[in-house]
């Protein structure tokens, strides 16, 4: 324990009060030369000088960080080339789509055609049954033989109704033309607008898809000429494509007692399915379109003509040659033999005079 | 301080005005080579400056700045792996710049007479022989607190340790220099 002297002369050393601190600081101190003094100041103002261009630098740098410049002309393919894939998987995306469904329809259509068909036909025979008391017997057709025909094609189809006598759709393999008796009656709910016009012995034509379905009813009857699978293929076979335009007046017809359902399959593509027509009906009664088939008309007569045998016209000269030359029995005999033969042949005001004035001599 | 921080030169400028000359003779006074003096010297300001920002208000800026150079110095003498010769009591470095010291306080006395500055530079040489002699500890203690003026707690903060410790420092350093005065005061009578 230092005892209150030594801690007297203690208090008095650090206060600098004794002899002891009196010499200390009498001592000469060393102090700094200038140049160290300079030199540190310069290297401590330069580093100062460094820091702040470095701050500034810093604040430039985020001030373009804020808003970094875009070349001109270049900024829409600045932002615009990062998403280069958009488009491209847009495009992928389509055209995959849209191959898939041209696929999937391809392989829809073929088989559906049918079955639309058969569908349509049942309206019809709907409508037919319930608002003109007409039995209809509607045979699909057989859709094995439907691949066949072009896939995407719904041919158009016409079918002869009559009102009063019993129509049956007849699907014929080697022929357009047939005729079955069996009379179905139709109990299905008809569409209107196909009842409708149908009473009234309008032209009625549906159109579902490509199928057009066409109705004349000039109280004679109603053609519907239904596409079939199979009629139309084999039909497509035999016949060449500017034959399948043919009229149903083009078709040499026999004088049948029997309800006739003309039906014809024209295979036909476009506009060609819009052209087919009903066959025309003239001065036709109510029932017995079939019987009195003279009263049939053709639409083109030129056409018309063109079905008499050239036999025939020549047989008419013979005729005329000889009621010229006097030889009225033999014309006679001839004109007989020709009525038979054509029986449905229109004559020329000229050779009808000198018809009547032969009848007349015979008598 | 808080200028200096933000930048500003002139702030340096004024602290390094106030506080260049006691930190240099603390390093002075404190290391055992006259060559590493100025380096250890623009070590401690250069340090200073990089670490400007993680000084607190709290702490007085001569403190911080001591400790800084201390630090610098001691990594020096770890460095080179000295062993000082202040703790050793013979050390030829330590009396060479005892002895520079010496030289420089001869210049400062011209108006003396040649008589009184012969005694004087014998009285100053062997001070500094006294001070060169104490414990590095004790040494620290006594530059700090009679050459640079600070206080027991500033002293005890630069040094990193109590102020009981640096009291005890100073107590010692203070009766190894009165030791070292009675034997020269006395006469040679006093001494038989």
């Amino acid at each position: 324990m230092m005892s209150e002297h030594q801690e007297q002369h203690f208090e008095d050393f650090l206060q600098g009060k004794d002899e002891l601190s009196r010499q200390l600081k009498s001592l000469t101190q060393p102090s700094p030369s200038a140049a160290l003094d300079q030199l540190i100041q310069a290297k401590i103002a330069a580093q100062l000088q460094l820091e702040q261009l470095e701050v500034e630098q810093k604040t430039v740098q985020k001030a373009d960080l804020k808003a970094p410049p875009i070349a001109p002309g270049f900024s829409i393919w600045s932002k615009l080339k990062d998403w280069w894939y958009l488009p491209v998987a847009v495009t992928a995306v389509l055209a995959i789509s849209l191959t898939h469904n041209v696929q999937q329809g391809s392989e829809n259509l073929s088989p559906a055609q049918p079955q639309q068909v058969a569908i349509l036909g049942d309206s019809v025979r709907s409508a037919a049954s319930n608002h003109q008391s007409v039995p209809i017997t509607i045979i699909p057709p057989a859709p094995a033989t439907a691949p066949a025909l072009a896939p995407k094609r719904i041919k158009p189809i016409q079918l002869a109704l009559s009102t009063e006598r019993p129509v049956q759709a007849a699907t014929g393999s080697t022929s357009s033309l047939a005729s079955t008796s069996a009379p179905a009656p139709a109990t299905a709910p008809a569409v209107s607008e196909v009842a409708k016009q149908a009473e009234g012995g309008q032209t009625v034509v549906i159109t579902g898809l490509r199928t057009k379905i066409e109705v004349s009813n000039t109280n004679d009857g109603m053609v519907w000429t239904p596409a079939t699978g199979a009629s139309v293929a084999q039909q497509s076979a035999q016949e060449p494509q500017n034959e399948r335009r043919r009229d149903i007046s083009t078709i040499p017809v026999t004088r049948s007692p029997v309800p006739v359902l003309e039906m014809k399959a024209g295979v036909t593509r476009g506009a060609e399915s819009e052209r087919y027509t009903t066959a025309p009906i003239s001065g036709a009664s109510n029932t017995n379109f079939g019987a009195d088939f003279g009263r049939v008309k053709a639409v083109d007569k030129v056409e018309e003509k063109n079905q008499i045998p050239a036999a025939a016209l020549l047989w008419l000269q013979t005729i005329e040659k000889q009621i010229d030359n006097g030889k009225m029995e033999e014309a006679l005999q001839e004109w007989g033999k020709f009525k038979q033969q054509y029986p449905n042949y229109v004559l020329t005001p000229a050779m009808h005079e000198k018809i009547l004035i032969l009848e007349k001599s015979k008598k | 301080m808080l200028r200096y921080c933000a930048g500003d030169l002139l702030a340096f400028q004024e602290l390094y005005r106030r506080h260049s000359a006691a930190l240099y003779r603390f390093i002075a006074w404190r290391s055992p080579r006259v060559e590493w003096v100025d380096e250890i010297m623009q070590d401690s300001w250069t340090a200073l400056h990089f670490a400007r920002d993680r000084y607190k208000v709290e702490a007085r800026f001569r403190s911080y700045l001591y400790q800084i150079a201390r630090h610098r110095l001691l990594d020096l003498i770890a460095q080179h792996q000295l062993v000082l010769a202040s703790d050793l009591g013979c050390d030829a470095d330590g009396v060479a710049i005892f002895e520079h010291m010496a030289d420089l306080a001869d210049g400062a006395q011209e108006l003396l007479t040649p008589e009184q500055s012969v005694q004087r530079r014998q009285e100053n040489g062997d001070l500094h022989a006294a001070i060169a002699a104490l414990p590095s500890v004790q040494k620290e203690a006594l530059v700090l607190q009679q050459f640079n003026h600070l206080s027991v707690e500033e002293i005890a903060q630069v040094s990193e340790v109590s102020v009981e410790t640096v009291k005890s420092r100073l107590r010692y350093a203070m009766q190894k220099l009165r030791q070292h005065f009675a034997k020269n005061l006395a006469t040679p009578e006093e001494l038989a």
